[in-house]
């Protein structure tokens, strides 16, 4: 072989050459493009609305926004020391200490407590222990968080009701009834419903990352069971067990559609009572309000990032074994641990499948038993309705195509922004934040944003600018979206070994080739499961979708399933819900099937 | 013609001098080390030289083109790293062929024939197919290596390509990237930590110290003739002496010794190493007496620690010592003075 540098072709590249140019500026040029959607269907919209906050009648004021922060109903015993009042703190703490603001933090607080307790023995059980069909219970704990929260809500309705399954079991067992309904429990339990599940996900992750050695180093020190865990394996499952927790809190804090159905007026939250006041055109309250909500829970996402940024350090994975689930000579200890297994299998059940069971169980029950009037009817309105009529077959169609469609938006913008913020410098946490405000900004809010900034239309030089129907939907579905793409591919990202992009840009690749060629297949995983985030909450989301389908055909499933709910029945509603779980399932299955090719 | 010229480049990381006027010259086809301890700036020179680092100031020019503004995917650099950097996600035969998407195939050849050339250069025929999950680490980093070569790039960069790798390995490749390195006569840095490593293979080596290049030379003469105390004390071993200068003599505590060519002004303080091989046996004219503290069985000799008032002496003897105490001396042509804390640039055998 002789020495061929010179003979290597050094190919000239013009920058001149707009398909070059493009090349080698297509992240930044990506990167422009995210930010002009996050600005046009997200920033813009949002601002509008919050600028309410200070603009009143068209005049700009503070007024309203004292009013808020000083009025105790808002901020209980907190509204004084605003109002620098510090003498009438005693007074109003006895009266209402909390407000509405205490009070949605108190949920919140209790809802989180209930999902750590609820979740901690499921990652205990599925990370530590063998047994048949585990994998598949562990890609199955993504459902509850995707599901929408108004087939939820009538799932619980329907189980815990007065003649829901739960109490016709207590009354069989002579234990008398409980009402659950329009009680603070009912509200936390359905957010451990969406969220243990949660918890359980990353508490897993990072059980079955942590190094067996350590345990045995300090077993070998002298620490018997207990300690060794409290002292080496604890911290080790701390930061995930903080960051479910954190997501939780986040999540609960801004909670609407499982608040006003299960806990109704009585029981609101911040973000309901915003529903309620922009119903009744309270905007400059209403605005104020949500202010107020989004700079807490932005905060706190701040903080998520933050502390997600310390720990995504590489580990050496290094798990002890799993425990068998019938052990070959038990002891006691063994025996009890099982028992406790059994029972969290038991609450599992109650919690998780009861309401989703208790829902097709109602689809299928009419006044009279057994019956399928209400598929019936659903086939009926599919073939005989009116075009203004809600039919189920589109709903089908939209929540597929949107979800689709979703995809194409939340996928290049979920990549570009983990890209972005993965090996930036002190800035990119700040912009990281920035970007994941849609997951902290109240869905009321947003959709109310659209509404007024989208579909009503920006007046531009001159000429009105309207972005409505699917165009808008899907706008807002991939904004809502692509946050969980980051999340799940950004870690992932920042764990590719740097010197491997390098060995492809010393070959020739452009900065957007190596991503393409390397990165995203080496992150495969990541993006898979971002894609499956993504495409379930579309399919699942309600809260701007019912705003920007209002008077059109571009309703989805959730928003069929909230239109059949009757005054007296919900049968149609449950029959709807049950579809929308049929599709959702198969989808999963699909997307799972998929994505899974590229897990390791 | 491809040498590389580097120009008083420097670099700082958040207030930290990680280069400081690093000024450099590599001749067309010359396998050429830097060297240092960790974090000497050896590797951000090393990016620098690739384009992933940018430096503040100074240049970098491969012949005659100048690459400041030129991403790396323009540069024709190849580049090989400790981790050996695979795509994992490829076969042997497409990471090879990976670097032939960006640029024409070298010669007359199709791609196939020159991803077949480049596994047979680096004695792996016939891997095309495997997974780099099945390879061994010496296998991965010679497809690493073959991967880089593939476009026939002007330079070859080597982040500390052996590190991961066993001893004995270690041993084996390097005398196959030297190998190949000469048959392509192609132009080489090579970065490692390793002197041993860098003196056996390098055509020159550039010794780095804290952002800085203490010395550069050819391994021998940088060897033979350390200019600093630095690169005396990090290159092999060596006995490090301080002492008042006495006419032609030096006074280090209680012995006085005398070094050949020695141009110091009387009562100054001067350093000067001896290296342990060096130091030998027996009544010798510089000679002092010291005691044994440990002794090394390294196979071809011993190491022998010596303890002389209080200072550590290294000494390399071909029988194990009999007694516990020894006298040894050196000759005054085998000391070499060097300079002490003081910064002093000297380039020896420059080419």
């Amino acid at each position: 072989m002789t020495r061929d540098g010179e003979t290597a072709g050094r190919r000239e590249r013009p920058d001149l050459d707009p398909s070059v140019w493009l090349e080698r500026h297509a992240l930044g040029v990506l990167g422009v493009a995210t930010a002009a959607v996050l600005l046009v269907v997200f920033y813009y919209p949002v601002l509008t609305v919050f600028a309410d906050a200070v603009r009143v009648g068209g005049a700009w004021t503070l007024d309203v926004v004292v009013e808020v922060l000083t009025d105790p109903f808002y901020f209980g015993a907190l509204a004084p020391i605003f109002a620098g009042e510090f003498g009438e703190v005693g007074a109003v703490a006895a009266e209402s200490p909390l407000g509405l603001f205490g009070f949605t933090a108190y949920q919140a607080l209790l809802s989180t407590i209930a999902s750590v307790l609820l979740g901690l023995p499921g990652a205990y059980v599925l990370s530590r222990y063998e047994f048949p069909g585990r994998r598949t219970i562990r890609s199955l704990t993504i459902l509850p968080f995707v599901m929408p929260s108004i087939m939820v809500a009538i799932g619980f309705v329907a189980f815990f009701g007065t003649n829901g399954p739960l109490n016709a079991a207590l009354t069989a067992l002579g234990v008398g009834q409980v009402n659950l309904l329009f009680t603070l429990e009912a509200i936390v339990v359905a957010h451990a419903f969406y969220n243990a599940p949660l918890v359980a996900r990353v508490t897993t992750a990072a059980w079955e990352s942590v190094d067996a050695r350590m345990v045995e180093t300090a077993r070998s020190l002298g620490a018997n069971p207990w300690y060794a865990f409290r002292d080496v394996l604890a911290p080790q499952l701390l930061p995930a067990v903080l960051t479910g927790a954190l997501l939780t809190f986040v999540f609960t804090f801004m909670s609407f559609p499982i608040v006003l159905a299960l806990g109704g007026f009585q029981l609101a939250t911040v973000e309901v009572w915003v529903y309620s006041l922009v119903q009744e055109l309270e905007y400059a309250e209403a605005a104020t309000l949500a202010v107020a909500e989004t700079a807490v829970s932005l905060a706190l996402t701040y903080a998520y990032l933050r502390y997600e940024a310390r720990e995504s350090g590489g580990r050496t994975a290094n798990p002890p074994p799993r425990k068998r689930l019938f052990p070959d000579s038990p002891s006691l200890l063994a025996a009890v641990e099982r028992v406790g297994v059994v029972a969290y299998a038991l609450v599992v059940a109650v919690v998780f499948v009861g309401p989703i069971a208790s829902m097709v169980v109602e689809s299928l029950t009419g006044p009279s038993g057994l019956t399928l009037q209400y598929y019936q009817f659903l086939v009926q309105r599919q073939v005989e309705g009116a075009s203004f009529q809600t039919k189920p077959g589109v709903a089908v169609r939209n929540s597929l195509v949107f979800g689709a469609a979703t995809l194409l938006v939340a996928l290049p913008m979920g990549v570009t922004v983990s890209v972005l913020t993965t090996r930036g410098g002190r800035g990119s946490r700040l912009a990281d934040a920035a970007a994941m405000a849609p997951l902290a900004v109240s869905g009321v809010v947003v959709g109310l944003g659209m509404l007024r900034g989208l579909v009503f239309g920006v007046e531009l030089f001159g000429a009105r600018l309207r972005v409505t129907g699917p165009v808008a939907i899907v706008a807002a579905h991939g904004v809502a979206a692509y946050p969980f793409v980051v999340r799940n591919v950004a870690p992932l990202l920042g764990g590719v070994d740097r010197s491997v992009v390098e060995s492809a840009r010393a070959l020739g690749a452009t900065r957007v080739r190596a991503l393409l060629d390397v990165e995203l297949p080496l992150v495969a995983s990541g993006v898979a499961a971002g894609a499956a985030f993504a495409f379930a909450i579309s399919v699942g989301e309600f809260d701007s979708t019912v705003i920007l389908a209002t008077g059109s055909s571009s309703y989805t499933m959730p928003v069929a399933v909230e239109r059949y709910i009757g005054n007296r029945t919900l049968g149609p509603a449950s029959a709807m819900g049950t579809v929308l779980l049929v599709v959702t399932s198969v989808s999963f299955v699909i997307v799972d099937r998929l994505g899974g090719r590229w897990e390791a | 013609m491809t040498d590389l010229s580097i120009r008083g480049i420097s670099k700082s990381f958040d207030g930290v001098d990680a280069l400081q006027d690093v000024s450099l010259d590599v001749a067309d086809g010359e396998f050429f080390t830097l060297v240092g301890p960790s974090g000497c700036g050896k590797t951000t020179t090393l990016r620098a030289i690739a384009g992933f680092e940018t430096p503040d100031s100074g240049s970098v020019r491969f012949g005659e083109r100048e690459m400041s503004g030129v991403p790396p995917e323009d540069r024709d650099a190849g580049i090989v790293f400790q981790n050996y950097a695979l795509f994992s996600h490829m076969t042997v035969g497409e990471n090879v062929a990976y670097g032939l998407r960006f640029r024409e195939t070298p010669g007359e050849q199709s791609k196939d024939e020159r991803v077949a050339d480049l596994l047979e250069l680096v004695d792996l025929p016939g891997f095309e197919e495997r997974s780099p999950d099945e390879l061994s680490g010496g296998q991965r980093q010679r497809v690493a290596l073959a991967r880089a070569l593939a476009p026939g790039p002007d330079v070859l960069l080597l982040d500390e390509p052996m590190s991961a790798l066993d001893a004995r390995l270690r041993q084996n490749l390097r005398t196959q990237v030297k190998r190949i390195q000469s048959e392509l006569g192609i132009t080489t840095v090579y970065v490692t930590h390793d002197q041993e490593e860098a003196l056996a293979v390098s055509d020159r080596v550039a010794v780095m110290n804290d952002g800085r290049v203490e010395q550069v030379g050819r391994p021998e003469d940088v060897y033979r003739r350390p200019s600093s105390r630095f690169v005396a004390e990090f290159l092999g071993e060596n006995n490090v002496f301080a002492g008042e200068v006495d006419g032609d003599a030096v006074r280090v505590g209680e012995a006085t010794f005398r070094l050949a060519g020695l141009d110091a002004p009387d009562g100054g303080t001067v350093t000067f190493c001896v290296r342990p091989e060096n130091l030998v046996r027996g009544p010798a004219e510089n000679g002092f007496e010291a005691t044994v503290e440990t002794v090394e069985f390294l196979g071809e000799s011993f190491r022998v620690h010596l303890d002389w008032q209080g200072r550590d002496v290294t000494l390399r003897v071909p029988e194990r010592p009999d007694s516990e105490r020894l006298r040894v001396g050196f000759s005054p042509e085998d000391a070499h003075v060097v300079a002490d804390g003081v910064r002093e640039r000297e380039v020896v055998g420059e080419r």
